[in-house]
């Protein structure tokens, strides 16, 4: 069931209808138990599927109550390589299949929100062994994973958060305005799906129909424009539209999400981009995946620190780049973004030692500097997402054969 | 003073390269002049080695959030050390 439906309109308004209506917070827990499995039971097609996701969760449950009670760093570090060599077997890696056989990923599986649910049990893991969480219940656990608001595409909502909200699970929405503004959010990121992020893919798909086409050199600079700025467009109004959408859905519940984007199109370099695109996600690479290594390394050879933690900066984004999709585009979208976000920290660096720390401020300062930066930060965005694109080769292809008729 | 916070004090000064730097409660990450992740991580093992403690993946990261500060930290220390008994 897709967000932007009438159906799912109609089973939202049911869901809320229903957990508003009940009187008792175990109610309320069962009506959004039920929720959860109705819409997972409209992405799941076959019963293989099924018993999959059921094992998912049911086996990372088991991982992380074993982990919790024994706290063995053994069993940690086994249960994050089943976690990711999962992830990579479900989603089929193009790039693993460079060391495993053909028939690795065979039979194959359909796991909707595999990406999301990996990352989440690695979380609540890795918590769960440091000693950071309460017990972990299977209830609260499944309705974490399977909650039909962030199934499809996050985000990603810290597991004590969701817990703080499962457990008092109070009487919802004290306000009318509270309503009004839910709802309010829900429609305007419909709007922004149905609308904004349309109009632009629109522009994108009539520019890639003819790209192979013979054209004069005018035409073709056009079309490649209207590709460049395009696609980045439809991919900040659909994903931000669906975060509305989830966070104005779940606001109608009493639960607070996070939000997802803060105008990251404005973002002034590749660090501060990934501090306003996608913030979940950039907080679980941050916490689980950059600052765990870096202190890793950092202690371990501290000379060599510095250096590391540019290399460690390139190899967080170059891994949620890989996260986003299972071909080689998704390869060259991360290391352009790793490179960027370690790029603005080396310049930083430079900066600082060339013209010291006064020098570096009034370089931070400047307005004109300022402008520039954020020009140039929106322009390497978009060409990033020349390769965020599912279909590496025919993208490839067309941008070959516009480039040509261009230049 | 408290003995914490002048330690501490002395450890952001030490992490930021930054002898007149002086910690109060409200100061954060937006407040402190690169006070980024990968100085953030430098901070947290700075203080680990100084206070001999450590600190677990969620502890880093909340320190991190928008709505921590210097008192939180200085909170969050002095919570180990109790339960440290030191």
């Amino acid at each position: 069931m897709g967000f932007v439906s009438f159906g799912f309109l109609g089973f939202l308004a049911a869901a809320v209808a229903l957990f508003h209506l009940s009187p008792r917070a175990g109610w309320r827990r069962g009506v959004l138990a039920l929720a959860n499995l109705g819409f997972l039971a409209t992405w799941v097609h076959t019963p293989h599927d099924a018993l999959a996701m059921g094992g998912f969760v049911l086996g990372s449950f088991g991982l992380i109550r074993l982990s919790q009670r024994v706290g063995w760093r053994t069993l940690l570090v086994a249960s994050l390589a089943a976690l990711i060599g999962g992830l990579v077997w479900v989603k089929r890696y193009k790039l693993a299949l460079a060391v495993l056989p053909a028939d690795f990923f065979e039979p194959r599986l359909q796991l909707i929100g595999i990406s999301y649910m990996t990352f989440k049990a690695v979380h609540v893991l890795v918590d769960a062994h440091q000693r950071q969480l309460a017990a972990v219940s299977l209830a609260s656990y499944a309705n974490y994973q399977l909650g039909f608001f962030s199934l499809v595409a996050g985000p990603m909502q810290p597991y004590p958060d969701f817990r703080a909200w499962w457990d008092r699970i109070e009487e919802p929405l004290a306000s009318r305005e509270g309503a009004l503004r839910a709802l309010s959010r829900v429609l305007h990121g419909l709007l922004q799906i149905g609308i904004l992020a349309a109009l632009a893919h629109g522009l994108w798909q009539q520019a890639i129909d003819g790209a192979l086409l013979p054209e004069p050199r005018g035409a073709a600079a056009l079309r490649l424009t209207t590709i460049f700025y395009a696609y980045p467009a439809y991919v900040y109004f659909n994903f931000s539209g669906y975060c509305d959408v989830v966070i104005g859905a779940a606001a109608l519940l009493g639960m607070r999400h996070q939000e997802n984007f803060d105008r990251p199109y404005l973002a002034r370099n590749m660090v501060d981009f990934w501090d306003r695109w996608h913030i979940s996600l950039t907080h679980f690479i941050r916490d689980y995946v950059f600052m765990t290594s870096y202190k890793a390394w950092a202690e371990r050879w501290p000379r060599t620190a510095r250096q590391g933690g540019y290399a460690l900066l390139f190899g967080a984004l170059l891994l949620a780049g890989i996260w986003h999709g299972s071909t080689w585009n998704f390869v060259i979208f991360g290391a352009i973004h790793g490179a960027g976000v370690a790029a603005t920290r080396i310049w930083g660096d430079a900066l600082r030692s060339l013209f010291g720390r006064e020098g570096a401020r009034r370089y931070d300062r400047d307005p004109w500097i300022r402008r520039a930066a954020v020009l140039a930060t929106f322009h390497y965005a978009c060409f990033s997402f020349l390769f965020f694109e599912p279909g590496f080769r025919p993208a490839l292809e067309r941008l070959a054969a516009i480039a040509a008729k261009v230049f | 003073m408290s003995e914490v916070r002048e330690r501490l004090q002395e450890v952001f000064r030490d992490v930021f390269d930054d002898d007149d730097l002086v910690l109060a409660d409200e100061m954060n990450a937006d407040s402190i002049e690169r006070w980024d992740s990968l100085e953030h991580v430098n901070l947290i093992i700075a203080t680990e080695r100084e206070f001999a403690i450590r600190f677990a993946t969620r502890e880093i990261s909340l320190l991190k959030e928008a709505d921590q500060n210097v008192g939180s930290f200085i909170r969050m220390i002095e919570s180990k050390l109790g339960s440290n008994g030191g």
